[in-house]
């Protein structure tokens, strides 16, 4: 009886928490497009004037005013935007003459390979390192490790990718300067090209996320489940990967959410460092232009992007986690 | 190395272990010397902070090479575990020595499965596929005493209540058959109606495997009717060593003598006051000139301050550490004296009612 | 694991701190601070002074074309593609550097503190908040920057308010997680009995409690920002040239990386170690927080 009240009120419990969080990851997405909308809304001076430019006739004025609707209220902007948002319609941007969503669909597969490659350059490097300076705590290989961390991890990565540009492309010529092959010229070829500024992201990444996985397996490492684990006489990789790691990366999961958004936000310098066709580098000839729309546009799908990201990690994490959903 | 069944399992001599902290060594284990032959079963018994489980988990070899520092030998069929190689020593893990952790609620990984925890054992020694695991994985949960094994197998630890998993525990550590058993309070965390099951269970594996085993406990009461031979531990050091009944009736070291009479006992009158032992005990990194059980002991006369005793044997293999051994005429004489003068010669207060309360 | 559960942060931010340090740790630690004490101190000097100190204008050219470092005299740094001082152009970057990120983390944590006490003493309050700072965290700190930038043209105060908007959710949920322990300290229930007013409960009870470790990770936010403010100047979309910025000065230099490397690598360099020592400082300050 009293295991079928607790079950109860679990899945009441349960339920109220799923419904709460949908509430808040609806108020948030409505904070971020309404946000967008009132960044043109609130900007100084008449964004019909920063669109059509300062010598346009009133009549031009007037009709881009209509168009945008920026005589309507905000509310009515945001719905305006959000309706057609919806329906894949992101507007049209002023200055490129085509459809957002269409540029976004064009220069998104640039950066979400830079981000999808410097993940996985971090996890493959930060994984290791952090395990084995975990286990080999106080040894000179943690020492190192932690010294080129915490150095790294004050360097921006765009300095870094100038660096590596320095060393590895004008030095050595094994990879380009710039520009960036697209899959269709090979593999090879946009491998190589994707290279040092996904290893640029990715280093920063590194400096962050190894010295919290190193933390947290410390601590893993003084648990008896790992004595016993050790005493079965596996060895200490497969102590490491298939006993340590799990229960000490649940921060390091939690925090690989928030890493892609730093990814995405370092990407966009990223991309201006070795000049390539990506969201970024659309973004900040935008940004140039004034082109709001393609703006509003652009801040909007790559917050969106972000929190369903965060869903997503979220939802992953207790199926990561199995055995310990009963705390 | 193994052909000579005459020589013991394990001699572990003149052990010191010491934890490194910020440059300085604390000992927690101090010149440890004792054997445990084949099939016989050694309990350790002493307060907590007594060295108990750092001198297991020594033996084990589970204390992180850079935070302690070991001296002496631990020699397990003729093998130095101190001086192995880190393969040879993962070898001898689990196949040649296995190890029964305290709480059971921490000892088994939260987030694989029962039936992975223990085959994973068995996988580690033996070169069997993975169904042959299974089954045998599923033979151990059987003779472990766990119902249904072949659910228990895809369930996490946090489906089992604590008996279960100390259960499943003593499955993984008898899973390849080792020579030598050590079990660290097996029972402390669990419920009273349970202890007796599991400490049932380790007997029963132990005589049918021959294994030998160190059965720790701070209660005298678990150790009592389950080992052959017993070691008293206090403050890092080994005080006491025979043959578990005559330590027991006999006890030659007053600390044990107290320990005994701290006891709850059913045979005692109902409300009989239940002795206890003044004083805190001696940490183990404490330096002290005399014996460490001195400032608490009612028998303590100047050379138990000034002497450290050393670890007498007898004949019979009767081992104490004590200037005075109980029983002795210096003992009674030293008593004489101390309640005379109405305090030890370590200040400890002595009056006849505090000697015979416990008496 | 809700949204708010997250221990996130702008970088930086981590403290693995040890507890038992053999003494020569210690002593190296020790050398590590007075050394990022020392170099702070003279970026900080370089900043307050540059008006005044003995350098080149900025923005003049006193040489013909870029010099290499240590090769001419003043001018010891070397001159840029323009001929302008380095040195002057460094001391300069300076003042922006650090007024910006001050002032920026200032009012992160004036703002992010407020927010994130509120947050934590009133259930309501905690859940809009709490979207809020999920808001701003959708968006990356860098396209926040350029966003602002875009609608409100660039200048130090839309620097300062797009960086502190940045730093606010970190500061909000710190505050917010040190209130919510406090708050139930046996000191603040014993207060509460004795009939303080809620409002004299928060600013002298559960203030200086949350502010102790507020203030201590301020100092690692500052440097995250001083790395972000680098960042939108590199894009050329910060303070607006002919004022020196050090992310300017790289962008500058990125032109002739391969003929003259040092007009990137010297203010890297600088800024690297500007930021490194800031780290040093707050991560001290931390640990020696954690550990009172």
């Amino acid at each position: 009886m009293a295991t079928l009240t607790q079950s109860r009120a679990g899945t009441y419990r349960t339920t109220r928490t799923w419904s709460l969080r949908l509430l808040r990851l609806l108020l948030v997405l409505f904070i971020v497009t309404f946000g967008t909308t009132a960044l043109i809304a609130l900007s100084p001076g008449d964004p019909a004037v920063t669109i059509a430019g300062d010598s346009a006739p009133p009549e031009v004025l007037q009709a881009v005013r209509d168009k945008y609707g920026f005589d309507d209220p905000m509310i009515q902007n945001w719905w305006d935007w959000t309706s057609s948002a919806v329906r894949g319609d992101l507007g049209e941007s002023d200055f490129l003459q085509r459809p957002v969503i269409e540029v976004i669909g064009e220069r998104l597969p640039i950066t979400a390979e830079l981000t999808i490659l410097s993940m996985l350059m971090t996890v493959i490097v930060a994984v290791p390192a952090g395990l084995y300076a975990a286990y080999r705590r106080g040894s000179w290989v943690d020492r190192l490790i932690n010294a080129m961390t915490s150095a790294l991890i004050a360097v921006p990565s765009f300095v870094i990718g100038l660096v590596l540009v320095l060393a590895l492309a004008i030095g050595t010529g094994w990879f380009p300067t710039s520009n960036w092959s697209y899959i269709e010229e090979g593999l090879g070829a946009n491998l190589t090209s994707a290279f040092l500024p996904a290893l640029s992201l990715a280093l920063v990444e590194i400096a962050i996320l190894t010295p919290i996985l190193r933390a947290d397996a410390v601590s893993s490492l003084t648990h008896d489940y790992i004595a016993l684990a050790r005493a079965k006489g596996i060895s200490t990789t497969r102590l490491l990967f298939r006993h340590v790691l799990r229960p000490s990366s649940i921060s390091l999961v939690t925090l690989l959410g928030l890493a892609l958004g730093r990814l995405f936000g370092g990407a966009i310098v990223i991309e201006v460092v070795f000049n390539l066709p990506g969201l970024g580098t659309q973004l900040v000839s935008a940004v140039r232009d004034k082109d709001l729309i393609l703006i509003q546009g652009l801040v909007a799908f790559i917050a969106v992007l972000y929190v369903v990201a965060n869903l997503v990690v979220d939802l992953l994490i207790p199926k990561l986690y199995p055995g310990t959903n009963a705390s | 190395m193994s052909n000579s069944n005459l020589a013991p399992l394990l001699v572990v001599d003149d052990l010191t272990t010491e934890f490194i902290s910020g440059g300085n060594a604390l000992p927690a284990v101090r010149n440890a010397s004792f054997s445990v032959d084949r099939g016989r079963t050694l309990g350790v018994v002493g307060e907590s902070g007594s060295g108990k489980s750092v001198l297991i988990r020594s033996i084990m070899r589970l204390l992180r090479a850079s935070d302690v520092r070991h001296r002496g030998r631990i020699v397990l069929d003729g093998e130095d575990l101190l001086t192995m190689s880190g393969p040879r020593l993962r070898a001898t893990w689990g196949s040649c020595m296995a190890m029964v952790f305290q709480d059971p609620m921490t000892t088994l990984h939260p987030n694989h499965r029962i039936g992975f925890q223990v085959s994973e054992a068995l996988r580690q020694h033996f070169k069997i596929s993975r169904n042959e695991a299974d089954t045998r994985t599923l033979e151990l949960l059987r003779s472990v005493g766990i119902p249904e094994p072949t659910r228990r197998m895809r369930q996490y630890p946090y489906e089992l209540s604590g008996g279960m998993r100390q259960r499943v525990v003593i499955a993984i550590a008898i899973a390849c058959d080792p020579e030598l058993l050590l079990a660290d309070e097996p029972t402390t965390a669990l419920d009273v109606t349970v202890q007796a099951q599991v400490l049932g269970l380790l007997k029963t594996h132990q005589s049918q495997r021959g294994m030998a085993m160190i059965l720790v406990s701070h209660d005298l009461a678990v150790v009592s009717s389950r080992t052959d031979d017993l070691m008293v531990m206090y403050s890092g050091q080994i005080v006491e060593y025979g043959k578990t009944a005559t330590v027991l009736n006999q006890p030659l070291m007053p600390y044990t003598a107290a320990l005994l009479r701290s006891t709850p006992s059913i045979d005692k009158p109902v409300k009989s006051d239940l002795f206890t032992i003044p004083g805190e005990p001696l940490p183990t990194e404490r330096f002290q000139t005399g014996c460490r059980f001195a400032s608490r002991c009612q028998f303590a006369s100047e050379i138990c301050i000034s002497d450290q005793p050393g670890l007498t044997e007898r004949p019979d293999g009767r081992r104490y550490r004590c200037h005075l051994p109980l029983g002795s005429v210096e003992s009674s004489e030293a008593l004489k004296v101390n309640l005379a003068r109405g305090k030890t010669a370590a200040g400890l207060p002595v009056s006849e009612y505090s000697v015979a309360k416990g008496a | 694991m809700t949204l708010t559960a997250r221990t996130d942060d702008p970088p930086i931010l981590v403290v693995p701190t040890e507890s038992t340090d053999s003494p020569r740790v210690v002593r190296r630690r020790r050398l590590g601070l007075w050394l990022a004490v020392a170099w702070l101190g003279v970026v900080a000097a370089a900043a307050l002074l540059a008006d005044f100190l003995p350098i080149a204008d900025p923005t003049a050219n006193v040489a013909v074309g870029h010099s290499a470092p240590f090769t001419s005299w003043p001018e010891v740094l070397g001159t840029d593609r323009l001929g302008r001082s380095v040195t002057a152009r460094l001391a300069h970057g300076a003042q922006i550097s650090l007024i910006v990120g001050v002032l920026a983390t200032v009012f992160g944590m004036v703002v992010g503190v407020a927010a994130g006490m509120f947050a934590a003493i009133w259930k309501p309050v905690d859940f809009f908040v709490g979207a809020l700072l999920d808001s701003l965290l959708a968006v990356p700190g860098v396209v926040l920057l350029l966003a602002l930038a875009a609608t409100m043209g660039a200048g130090v105060p839309q620097l300062v308010l797009g960086l502190a908007l940045y730093a606010l959710p970190t500061f909000a949920r710190l505050a917010r997680g040190t209130a919510r322990v406090v708050r139930h300290q046996p000191y603040v229930d014993a207060a509460r009995m004795i009939g303080t007013r809620p409002l004299r409960l928060l600013t002298r009870e559960l203030l200086p409690a949350v502010m102790r470790p507020v203030v201590a990770y301020a100092v690692v936010v500052l440097a995250s920002l001083m790395v972000a403010e680098a960042a939108v100047s590199y894009l050329g979309l910060g303070v607006p040239p002919p004022t020196p910025t050090w992310g300017g000065m790289i962008s500058d230099g990125q032109s002739s990386l391969s003929s003259a490397p040092y007009l990137v690598l010297v203010p890297a360099m600088v800024l690297f170690g500007t930021v490194l020592s800031i780290g040093v400082i707050g991560r001290w300050w931390q640990s020696k927080e954690a550990t009172a």
